[in-house]
């Protein structure tokens, strides 16, 4: 027979998530794509191409996508200012 | 707020950099939920060059597009952002792009698919202006045109080939004023792995809707109607979010890193960016406020087509009268399924010679006599010695421009002071 714990005895999980290169933790066991896209302040979904593990993730989707412990998101801003190489200056 | 004309006025207002509306940093409280600082009701002018940043780690992130934000006004600037999202919001489609005029939007969205050796497939009807991009400025880089009715789905498909980057085309022809049947282009153009581009300056989206009948990309000169007044040109290139970008030659490295938004990627991350024709901040107000008035006048503007096309058909001088809006012209049945009813506010008629419309246009009073189309003002032009000028007679009969054409632009005055200037320009 299992034995039951009291739900907050259970010490806090944390999900390991590398957003754009660089590791964050999200305290909880679930995390979506859009509360990734929220922590990075993207005020604009919309304006965003997103993979995860590589595979793009239509935005219709990022509410619902549920990111796995160790798994790579990338967004990149598709509509917004700059350019990899400029030379404006 | 789902109606058309009342989107076309409450659009999204003030876009924080990157677009997001509202929470302007430093409102002032109680201030409108608008995100403008002062609750201003009509966004301001960003008329600058360049934008600061906090730091130098902020400018790298949004150079590599990890962070929102203008840096400089060639390649956005919030002005422009608010007329892309506006346009947006109506027209439908993942992505608008603003620009300097109609023609910088065709030849930015051309050159970032085709290269030497490729060709594109365009209709033999076409603005002057497009016809001589396509063979005249482009041809010498190495860009085939191949040029056919777009109404022959065999002649369409036997010009694809394998080196096809595009099938090119306008909703309704200036100043043919042929139809094209874009379901059945966008059923033929989606077998063959070849985007469609519809140029749909004459209806825009308010009559005409492009993505949900099928193009891939849609092209507006938003000099003419979203302007209004004539105010100022400018461009928009609107991309429906339907092709597989991957698919596309010169698309598939921008495929890699943003998918279904490689196109869009690719015009504001290299080919706009590079070519430079920017649409002026000062100009994205001005066509801003006349998008918010659009389909008032667009169906005033087309009432007055439709009724000098009826007055000028019973005309003794006037050899002929073209306009989609009669029941006898052979597009009348397609505009009408195409364009909810009403036919655009272009027309054309025939006096049989050049010396005719010259002093039919000399004559004219209150019609100016101009270039432009879907301005306020009804504009009259000859356009086989203006805006195809440059073409011999062989190919102004290929392309469908007779001497004795005259075009009307009808603009929204009284119905009644048009006609009265015709009947007197005529006679």
């Amino acid at each position: 027979m299992p034995i039951l714990v009291p739900r907050q005895n259970v010490e806090q999980n944390n999900m390991r998530i590398t957003v754009n290169g660089e590791v964050r933790d999200f305290p909880g066991d679930e995390v979506t794509v859009s509360q990734v896209l929220a922590q990075q302040q993207v005020e604009s979904p919309d304006m965003v191409a997103v993979q995860v593990n590589g595979a793009f993730v239509d935005k219709g989707e990022f509410a619902g996508s549920h990111l796995q412990d160790g798994d790579s998101v990338e967004f990149l801003y598709f509509m917004g200012g700059g350019a990899e190489v400029d030379h404006t200056s | 707020m789902s109606g058309f004309a009342t989107r076309a006025v409450h659009g999204p207002t003030i876009a924080a950099p990157g677009g997001a509306p509202g929470g302007a940093p430093g409102a002032k409280p109680g201030a409108d939920p608008s995100g403008d600082p002062h609750g201003s009701l009509r966004p301001p002018v960003y008329d600058t060059v360049a934008f600061a940043f906090a730091s130098a780690e902020d400018i790298a992130a949004a150079f590599a597009g990890r962070k929102a934000a203008h840096a400089y006004s060639r390649i956005t600037n919030p002005t422009v952002t608010e007329l892309e999202r506006r346009v947006q919001a109506l027209a439908g489609g993942q992505g608008v792009m603003a620009l300097a005029s109609g023609m910088a939007a065709i030849s930015t969205t051309i050159m970032a698919l085709a290269e030497a050796g490729a060709n594109i497939v365009a209709a033999r009807s076409l603005f002057g202006n497009t016809t001589s991009l396509l063979a005249h400025t482009l041809a010498p880089w190495g860009l085939e045109a191949r040029f056919v009715d777009m109404n022959d789905q065999e002649a369409v498909t036997a010009a694809i080939d394998n080196h096809t980057r595009a099938v090119f085309c306008e909703s309704i022809t200036n100043p043919q004023l042929e139809v094209a049947d874009i379901p059945a282009l966008a059923a033929l153009t989606r077998k063959r792995g070849v985007p469609l581009i519809i140029d749909n300056t004459a209806p825009t989206f308010y009559l005409c809707r492009a993505g949900e009948l099928g193009a891939d990309i849609e092209i507006i000169s938003s000099t003419k109607y979203i302007s209004g007044g004539g105010s100022t040109v400018g461009g928009l290139i609107i991309d429906h979010g339907t092709f597989p970008w991957a698919r596309a030659p010169r698309m598939a490295k921008f495929a890699e890193s943003f998918g279904p938004f490689a196109f869009l990627a690719a015009l504001r991350r290299e080919i706009s960016r590079n070519i430079g024709a920017c649409l002026a901040p000062h100009n994205a107000y001005l066509q801003t406020l006349g998008l918010e008035t659009l389909a008032l006048r667009v169906e005033k503007s087309c009432q007055n087509a439709l009724d000098l096309a009826h007055y000028l058909r019973h005309q003794p001088k006037v050899a002929e009268v073209n306009y989609p809006g009669l029941t006898d012209n052979p597009f009348h049945l397609l505009a009408d399924r195409q364009f909810s009813g009403r036919y655009g506010g272009i027309l054309t008629f025939d006096l049989g010679e050049r010396a005719r419309c010259f002093a039919c246009l000399n004559k004219l009073r209150l019609i100016k006599r101009a270039t432009n189309i879907n301005d306020n003002k009804t504009l009259a032009i000859h356009p086989a010695s203006t805006i195809f000028a440059e073409f011999t007679r062989p190919e102004l009969e290929v392309m469908g421009v007779g001497e004795g054409m005259i075009r009307i632009s009808t603009g929204i005055e009284d119905p009644a002071d048009l006609q009265q200037d015709l009947a007197q320009a005529i006679s």
